[in-house]
């Protein structure tokens, strides 16, 4: 799938660490640190996902995952978005087994997880891609009893290899075209919705909270992009 | 809302008040433009002539009183205004010819082939003419494109009313009044002599003048009519421009606010706040 090419350089690396883009996504992540509970939970689970297709919105997740690694936390971006990946191609990687295939397994686990996990260039954030095969057909699979296991292994995966508090990042379809991100919402300990300014409507905004809210997805709060 | 949340609104649909500001701003432009070509539109020069309208001295020795002098003079000024003679075609005639006739006059007092507009037509200078009556005395004033324009009708005018104003005005004494020969008729016939001579052509509005006022009203209009679209264009946009739309629509906290990525090469660097 292509990407626009201000979008694929779109991800924090490529800007200056002073600059406004890049300040804005570490107060974005420090503002999610603050909610964490990191005396009770030495990992946190983070969802995010807009109400409609927004092309930059997988850049959003890319770059909270790397605010957080720039930062000293161990991260794992889990692309979960199966309809339309394009996590491996932002990060020069290139296809292979990830969250479609770990679905797959008939028994997963953390040690599973860690062969799935790939090593970005980025110091501390490490990648599980979409898959060998992901497709629209793909994306049933995480109606499937594996979910929660899988999302269970991969946040041993992280605290089995860290000491300190880690961070796995789910990067969803949007809301709205299928139930994929409100199946993960369910499971994590926080759902973010991002916010396009000038393209997200105030109905598809109230839609997918709405949608998330059935599937007791814990919503913390909103990114506005494009501001 | 705040005022400056109306600004915003304003701003975001800006290119609807552009739209229709500069759509009217081109038709009153345009209407501005023939405005200033069109002669005596939004500028007229006005000239006035002031006449006394009165009988002649009695003929064979008829005696009337002063009261009925001046009662019959009153009668005759007021049938000058009220009838339609200023504007008749015949009067009219006669001011054009008296123009031709007066063109020595009127190039040494504007110099040699002065401005004098469209003098020969019979009807503008009918509807140039406005009188106004204090007694016997007739006021006539010639509102033209041109100062000398103005000055050569309302001198035409003093000369031809001098001149012939009983053929106008004779029907009001009796109809055996003669303007002929005031010695083979038993009434006094009608005469109009000059008090005030053509003054020079003062600067009035045009005829036109108030039509430049209501297209600016109207470039005014358009301007409150493109702000009202926008208001109209933003409330049915069901779009979130902002952070206080979407706290409103949501009640969640915004946890961030990421700016458009910028173009490689124009990043932009965030200055230290004071």
């Amino acid at each position: 799938m292509s990407i626009r090419s201000q979008d694929q350089v779109a991800l924090l690396t490529d800007y200056d660490a002073g600059s406004t883009f890049s300040e804005a996504y570490h107060t974005l992540y420090a503002n999610i640190r603050f909610s964490w509970d990191s005396e009770k939970k030495k990992q946190h689970t983070l969802l995010l996902s807009t109400p409609s297709t927004y092309a930059g919105q997988a850049a959003v997740a890319a770059n909270v995952g790397i605010a957080a690694a720039q930062s000293g936390t161990p991260t794992i971006l889990v692309d979960a978005d199966l309809r339309a990946p394009s996590l491996e191609q932002r990060f020069g990687l290139g296809k292979s087994a990830g969250l479609c295939d770990a679905l797959l397994e008939e028994l997963i686990s953390a040690q599973k997880i860690e062969l799935f996990l790939r090593k970005t260039f980025i110091a501390d954030l490490r990648m599980l891609s979409a898959g060998s095969s992901p497709t629209i057909e793909a994306a049933a699979l995480l109606l499937s009893e594996k979910l929660p296991e899988v999302i269970q292994s991969i946040r041993h995966c992280v605290s089995e290899t860290e000491a300190g508090p880690g961070l796995v990042i789910f990067n969803a379809p949007p809301v709205l075209i299928g139930p994929d991100a409100s199946l993960i919402g369910a499971l994590v300990e926080q759902t973010i919705l991002t916010i396009a300014k000038g393209h997200t409507t105030r109905a598809q905004a109230k839609q997918a909270q709405e949608q998330l809210q059935r599937a007791h997805a814990n919503l913390a709060g909103i990114v506005m992009l494009d501001i | 809302m705040e005022l400056r949340a109306y600004w915003t609104i304003i701003w975001r649909r800006i290119w609807i008040v552009a739209l229709i500001v500069g759509v009217v701003a081109l038709y009153v432009g345009y209407q501005y433009y023939h405005l200033r070509k069109t002669p005596g539109a939004l500028t007229a020069y006005k000239s006035d002539v002031t006449i006394q309208i009165g009988l002649e001295a009695s003929p064979n020795g008829t005696t009337s009183s002063y009261a009925d002098d001046v009662t019959v003079s009153e009668a005759l000024a007021d049938a000058m205004i009220t009838s339609p003679i200023l504007s008749s075609k015949e009067f009219d005639a006669q001011v054009s010819n008296q123009i031709g006739s007066d063109m020595n006059l009127i190039e040494q007092r504007y110099g040699p082939h002065p401005d004098l507009g469209d003098w020969q037509n019979t009807a503008a200078i009918g509807g140039a003419l406005s009188s106004l009556r204090a007694h016997s005395l007739v006021t006539v004033s010639a509102t033209w494109t041109t100062p000398a324009g103005a000055w050569a009708i309302a001198n035409a005018v003093g000369e031809v009313s001098a001149a012939h104003i009983c053929t106008y005005l004779e029907y009001v004494v009796s109809k055996e009044a003669s303007c002929s020969s005031s010695a083979n008729s038993a009434l006094p016939g009608v005469t109009a002599q000059v008090i005030s001579s053509a003054t020079d052509g003062a600067r009035v509005p045009g005829t036109s003048a108030s039509k430049q006022t209501l297209l600016f009203l109207l470039l005014l209009v358009a301007l409150i009519v493109g702000i009202a679209l926008a208001f109209l264009a933003d409330y049915l946009d069901d779009r979130i421009y902002g952070k206080d739309d979407a706290l409103n629509v949501l009640q969640l906290p915004v946890l961030g606010e990421v700016p458009r990525p910028p173009m490689p090469g124009r990043t932009r660097i965030k200055q230290p706040s004071a």
